[in-house]
């Protein structure tokens, strides 16, 4: 017997993928080598990567002309699944969701697996993360952050999810760069670290646009820098942290990779799919509704790559720098 | 309000609700699915919805699948969800006796009762409620979990020495996984299921559903009402008005502390009926009639969950913060109609959060409705002969747990069963073990955490009132009987020279 919420699942998605295929005319019925493809999400159901996994796979299954399931498999920031991925054929049957973790996984030691196990598809979008004060709160510039700072050396109290993670990462890099003491208290789920910063019990939280854009835009949370090359248009006024001297760490962005000895031409059709399926309605909303789309991040598989080693090569020297400490 | 209520009732927005808990109710009473996975599944199919129907068809299915589970924790002992674990516990106890359709009427009418509460507080005081969420920071998370902990003694009244054990197996399973304070493995012995935690439902369906069916099997024990061939006969769901009556405080008392509970993010409707259970042991005059088929014991908790269910609704809607992981995907249903939940949506579209309430008052309502003749259906089940029902059980509990993941999920599964076996032959009450593991997490992290924020000053955490005062009950929980065992003991010395 099949798993049963994998047969809903797989249900439902037939049914979305049919409504799109049938939205969109006829479907380019190209020779893909599998009869349908798996695509693992190491997330829970509903979460940032989760939707992004649904939100792309009918429109890749239009261009690969084979059905696209979305499984959930949850567990330790998807090392879980992605033993699953490659414990299967590199056969481009299977589709792993990556987020820079699977870099942090590796290199603090979690996992023995490497992100060069895998064979990266595209980078579809970029998430710009932002620091983060309570709105009508002590700070009101990320000036009186670094003066507050300054006067209470490793009082600052700064909110992120995880440990050893791509948060208390970054924010190890922001705050390098500002050369300021800190806390880093780390969260399990964002949810109560936000209710710590609105109940004023930390003093910065670094998080993403799409998490707290609804808070920013209903005057809990005011953004005080953003964490890129130069302002964001959406957020007028929000000094870039490029424009502040700081070194700009990476962003949190979400792509797909399959098993590594993947044949080429599989690779080649599935990087076509997705860079089709990126184009599609469906994803579009889905970016537009997430502010996803305020930084150009699409990337094809040669180009994902290089950034993967680049960004390897970032994290595992600022995670050396946190252990020598 | 009143507009919210008609719009809630429009027939195009009803038949979503209808559909919402139709749907809730199965997925909530099939082990390994539940709300919020069929939250996340069925997005996508609403697209093409308008925002309120939309809306309306997932508050509804969320409602209702907090309540489902317990019908098959009654009649299987299988927690179909998390919130349904104090249920199981004590209801199945009213199947053995042939009473199912008792407890079955009280936790269908508690919940209803419960989510209606919750929702009159939804309608009235959501704003102020919103603040008091916020007050709740790592310390006030941690004396709360403290709290439910001194409540190991309630809940294994007739030996607490076997209490605190079970207890203690809870809490050092609580500790597999990563460190969330430092990010470090524990206890993982390489598997990487378990590194994210013990699965928490694969371990719960192991530890009652499955070690009660081996348990039966080793003891020959082949049918699920004890005392013969007494048929089992639930003729209507709903309880006599009178037994209603004598819960009335129960009931009352659960529903607000489940509210209250609901409303933090760091806390959900497992955690409110756990606490809410405890609670009404210690206010029994009865205790030790608890963990053997008391009512109170299945009101207490099916009031308490489904109110943290709707309390959940309330930091989510005032403050863009959701109070459990329900209603954290219930964000994604918001986002793809455009629609941001926070203190926004109560200005720009008030009428959206008064339907919304609407909506979940009247899906209240319906289960109390559907479940007379969902309950019926599953009345069939307990007739069937004790072989196929075990194998079911056993199915049922292999597919549930490997909905969580992969097939490890099964062998922790496997692995509870034993130790549920293990302990009820020595005869160590297994409820403790659920405190543990479920409030391990919390209170370590919510500690450690605490004391991240004041540089390792214990006495700061004392200085929060919140704080000082759930501490305080904790240790009035834990002296109490202490003392009241000490004096016992010392008029009993005097007595006998």
């Amino acid at each position: 017997m099949k798993r049963f919420s994998e047969v809903i699942r797989g249900i439902s998605c037939s049914v979305v993928a049919f409504l799109a295929i049938s939205a969109f005319g006829t479907a380019s019925a190209a020779d893909y080598p599998c009869s349908s493809v798996e695509w693992i999400v190491g997330w829970g159901a509903g979460g940032g990567s989760d939707s992004f996994a649904r939100s792309m796979a009918p429109g890749v299954a239009d261009t690969l002309g084979v059905p696209v399931r979305v499984i959930n498999m949850p567990g330790a920031s998807s090392i879980v699944a992605q033993e699953e991925v490659l414990n299967r054929p590199a056969d481009g049957c299977t589709i792993f969701s990556i987020t820079p973790d699977q870099l942090t996984n590796e290199i603090t030691g979690l996992t023995e697996l490497s992100h060069t196990d895998l064979q990266p598809i595209m980078r579809a979008h970029v998430d710009i993360g932002m620091m983060h004060a309570r709105k009508g709160g002590e700070f009101g510039s990320w000036d009186d952050v670094i003066a507050y700072a300054k006067d209470n050396p490793g009082e600052l109290l700064v909110g992120g999810t995880g440990a050893a993670s791509f948060d208390e990462i970054v924010v190890n890099i922001v705050f390098g760069a500002a050369g300021v003491e800190f806390r880093y208290i780390p969260y399990e789920a964002s949810k109560e670290m936000h209710a710590d910063l609105l109940g004023g019990r930390l003093h910065v939280v670094y998080d993403e646009v799409s998490v707290l854009a609804g808070m920013i835009e209903a005057g809990q949370v005011a953004p005080l820098i953003v964490l890129a090359e130069s302002e964001l248009e959406k957020f007028p006024g929000v000094q870039a942290a490029r424009d502040l001297g700081y070194q700009v760490p990476p962003s949190l962005w979400r792509g797909a990779a399959v098993k590594g000895g993947t044949p080429a031409d599989a690779v080649k059709m599935l990087e076509g799919a997705f860079m089709a399926a990126a184009d599609t309605e469906a994803y579009q909303t889905f970016e537009e509704g997430r502010l996803l789309n305020l930084y150009p991040g699409r990337l094809g598989a040669d180009g994902f790559a290089e950034l993967l080693a680049g960004e390897h090569k970032m994290y595992a020297d600022v995670i050396s720098g946190l252990n020598a400490n | 309000m009143i507009e919210g209520l008609q719009l809630a009732l429009t027939m195009d927005v009803f038949a979503f609700i209808i559909l919402g808990t139709l749907i809730g109710l199965m997925l909530g009473a099939l082990p390994g699915l539940d709300a919020t996975t069929g939250v996340a599944l069925l997005l996508p199919v609403t697209y093409v919805l308008a925002p309120v129907p939309a809306l309306m068809f997932f508050v509804s299915l969320y409602a209702a699948g907090v309540f489902a589970g317990s019908i098959t924790a009654i009649l299987f002992r299988i927690p179909g969800s998390s919130e349904a674990i104090m249920t199981a516990v004590e209801g199945h106890h009213f199947t053995a006796r042939g009473e199912a359709g008792l407890a079955l009427g009280v936790a269908v009418t508690c919940s209803a009762i419960g989510g209606l509460i919750a929702t009159v507080a939804l309608f009235t005081i959501t704003p102020w409620l919103a603040s008091v969420a916020l007050q709740f920071g790592p310390s006030e998370y941690f004396a709360l979990g403290v709290l439910g902990l001194s409540c190991i003694a309630a809940v294994s009244a007739s030996d607490p020495l076997k209490g605190i054990i079970a207890a203690l197996i809870g809490l050092l399973l609580a500790t597999v996984g990563i460190d969330q304070i430092t990010g470090a493995k524990r206890f993982d012995f390489g598997v990487s299921s378990i590194l994210g935690g013990i699965p928490f439902v694969p371990a719960m369906i192991g530890l009652f559903a499955a070690s009660e069916v081996y348990r039966r099997i080793a003891q020959r024990d082949h049918t699920l009402v004890s005392g013969g061939g007494r048929k089992v006969t639930i003729r209507s769901a709903l309880p006599p008005f009178l037994t209603l009556l004598k819960l009335r405080w129960t009931v009352l008392r659960s529903s607000v502390l489940g509210l209250l509970v609901g409303i933090l993010p760091g806390a959900g409707a497992t955690t409110a009926a756990i606490l809410s259970y405890s609670a009404e042991v210690r206010m029994s005059r009865q205790p030790e009639a608890f963990g053997k088929g008391k009512i109170e014991g299945v009101a207490a908790p099916e009031s308490a969950n489904n109110a943290a269910a709707v309390g959940a609704m309330i930091p989510l809607l005032s403050l863009g913060i959701p109070g459990s992981g329900t209603t954290a995907v219930l964000i994604g249903a918001f986002l793809i109609h455009n629609l941001q939940p926070g203190p926004f949506l109560f200005i720009e579209n008030p009428e959206i959060v008064y339907a919304l309430f609407g909506g979940i008052a009247i899906t209240n309502v319906m289960v109390l409705l559907f479940s007379i003749v969902f309950i019926q259906a599953f009345a069939h089940f307990v007739r069937l002969p004790y072989p196929i029902l075990a194998t079911s059980i056993l199915s049922v509990s292999v597919i549930g747990s490997l909905a969580f993941g992969d097939v490890n999920s099964v062998a922790v599964m496997l692995a509870f069963a034993l130790l549920g076996l293990a302990l009820e032959a020595a005869r160590y009450p297994l409820a403790p073990v659920v405190l543990g593991l479920v409030l391990g997490p919390i209170i370590e992290s919510s500690l450690r955490r605490a004391l991240l924020m004041t540089d390792f000053d214990f006495t700061a955490l004392l200085a929060r009132p919140i704080t000082a005062a759930l501490l305080a009950v904790a240790l009035l929980f834990i002296a109490v009987p202490a003392v009241a065992g000490l004096i016992r003991w010392w008029r009993a010395r005097k007595q006998t020279p």
